[in-house]
């Protein structure tokens, strides 16, 4: 671990996090005040959903059940926001952490410092966690702050901590997927399109298998499926197998990275 | 004392060769140099050397650590100045330079406002303003600052204006007085000769020859152009030393090797001599010359 490089890192790249936090912040705070505008027009919502067959409605999530609490309906975005764009963020953010040494030619500079490889990514993959809980943490505050002003506690506070504990856990594991690819990637490719472009398809894959039983084995292959919490039921997703499955692939591909880097060789 | 040694060291990118077999020695205190053409595979050498990228096969090691296992403490000493710079965007040449030190555990001293000096950097200016020759500059002083017991120079002189080629010579030979052994890359043998003791020439991957200064100056090589009023007879320009001779009616081109003043006197034998331009050749042909047979 190297103090120095950890700072740095924070440094360089603090406005990418202030940008994806405030923008996720705001579209939070909308949300939530719109929450009560979809409460007191529920029922005429109930009668335009039915229209919609059974499987479109599971694509796009909408559970009429779910739209019976506060909590219930905000989870309905807080999908989208904190897994699918908090995703993006995450995985474009570890991509590019280590990869950008090389892209802007700046590996020659920092690998011939007196410091080991190990330590370089260790030193990254720290500065990137730590952004990575601190959006995380930003996303649920903002939450808790949206839920508590417009309906005072009526809402349930283990459901918002269980949406913010899936939300850092889909973030971690997207992260470290994007560190781990960006050292396979040929250099001067975009991270940004590969990035956005595996999140999506794992984000299509679950809503798409959902609507359907004979694909639904499919969902298996996205991080969605282990991710899948139902807030209103009061069904957490506290289970070990889906922490067991988040931690041990984010921990999994961390380790091959560190792998990796300390055999790769650098081009400038 | 070897200060970098390399043994059997080889680098292959795929099928693509890098070096291959390179053995090399240099001394403590020396300033040795290593020439080749481009692609001959210095950068390889030097890119291995400081551990950006791994050998295939053979080693190196420098102050006897093995430059894979010991990658760190060998950093810890010695200084890089690598051919093309490219450095973060958004800091000032202080900040860089600071950012440098922290990872040497020593704050910046006197020895930056005397190198700043020196090389006329503007400290605080930001780097992306600075053009190639400038960030070049940054990057002597970035070298130098943490006073390193090895330097390793890849085409140190590239982007440098002569000024400034002249007072980094001058740097260099200050350095090496104190002890420190200087590793100079280029591919511009003058410039090697004009400041180390050894050097060793690369060809395609492999060490053809190490020699002393002294002994290629012996064999210095000039490439001469001749034109006279009147058509040049071969047989007036059959002289020791001149090869690669070739007479078109009033023009003549040749190369010589040896001392200069024989082959002035020579000329000034002949007749009719309009304009006379002695040059230093390019690498490829002096290796072509004096080491194309060997391989």
């Amino acid at each position: 671990m190297n103090w120095n490089l950890y700072w740095k890192e924070l440094r360089r790249n603090r406005v990418r996090f202030i940008i994806w936090t405030s923008l996720l912040v705001v579209f939070i705070i909308f949300t939530v005040s719109v929450v009560p505008l979809i409460l007191r027009d529920r029922e005429q919502l109930e009668t335009f959903l039915k229209l919609y067959p059974e499987s479109l409605k599971k694509v796009f999530g909408m559970d009429i059940e779910a739209w019976s609490n506060p909590l219930g309906i905000y989870a309905t975005y807080h999908g989208f926001y904190a897994y699918l764009l908090g995703g993006i963020f995450a995985i474009t953010f570890g991509m590019e952490i280590i990869s950008k040494e090389e892209n802007r030619r700046t590996a020659e500079f920092l690998l011939t410092r007196p410091l080991t490889r190990s330590e370089v990514v260790a030193s990254k993959t720290l500065a990137f966690f730590t952004y990575i809980f601190a959006f995380n943490l930003a996303l649920i505050c903002s939450v808790l702050i949206g839920l508590t002003g417009f309906f005072g506690t009526r809402f349930d506070l283990k459901g918002v901590l269980s949406l913010g504990f899936f939300g850092l856990l889909f973030t971690s594991l997207f992260g470290a997927l994007g560190l781990f690819i960006s050292l396979l990637m040929k250099r001067g490719r975009s991270p940004v399109g590969v990035g956005t472009g595996l999140v999506l398809v794992t984000y299509i894959i679950d809503a798409f298998a959902k609507a359907s039983e004979k694909v639904n084995f499919l969902r298996w292959v996205s991080p969605f499926k282990f991710g899948d919490i139902d807030v209103v039921r009061g069904f957490y997703g506290f289970e070990w197998w889906r922490l067991l499955y988040f931690l041990g692939l984010t921990a999994l591909l961390i380790l091959l990275t560190f792998a990796l880097y300390r055999k790769k060789d650098i081009y400038v | 004392m070897k200060v970098i040694e390399t043994r059997k060291l080889t680098k292959f990118y795929g099928k693509h060769r890098g070096i291959v077999d390179l053995d090399l020695e240099v001394e403590e205190g020396e300033i040795f140099g290593f020439v080749g053409p481009n692609g001959a595979g210095k950068s390889t050498t030097i890119r291995t050397l400081v551990n950006l990228i791994f050998p295939t096969r053979g080693r190196a090691s420098i102050f006897g650590l093995d430059v894979v296992q010991d990658a760190k403490e060998i950093k810890k000493h010695t200084g890089y100045l690598p051919s093309e710079v490219e450095y973060y965007d958004s800091m000032t040449v202080k900040e860089l330079l600071e950012y440098s030190a922290r990872f040497y555990g020593a704050p910046l001293n006197d020895r930056l406002h005397e190198l700043a000096e020196v090389f006329q950097v503007e400290l605080f200016r930001n780097i992306t303003d600075l053009s190639s020759g400038n960030k070049k500059k940054v990057a002597i002083l970035q070298c130098l600052l943490h006073k390193p017991k090895v330097l390793i120079l890849d085409e140190p002189t590239n982007g440098l204006d002569p000024l400034m080629q002249a007072r980094f010579y001058e740097i260099l030979r200050r350095e090496n007085e104190q002890g420190v052994t200087v590793f100079f890359s280029s591919h511009i043998l003058s410039e090697v000769q004009r400041i180390c003791r050894r050097v060793a020439i690369i060809k395609e991957g492999r060490v053809v020859a190490v020699e002393d200064i002294a002994s290629l100056r012996e064999k210095s090589l000039s490439r001469v152009h001749l034109e006279s009023r009147t058509p040049i007879s071969e047989t007036e320009l059959r002289l020791s030393g001149v090869r690669s001779l070739s007479v078109q009616g009033e023009k003549a081109e040749f190369l010589y090797s040896g001392e200069i003043n024989p082959l002035l006197e020579a000329l000034s034998q002949l007749q009719q001599i309009e304009r006379l331009t002695i040059e230093e050749p390019s690498l490829e042909e002096i290796f072509m010359h004096y080491y194309g047979g060997e391989q």
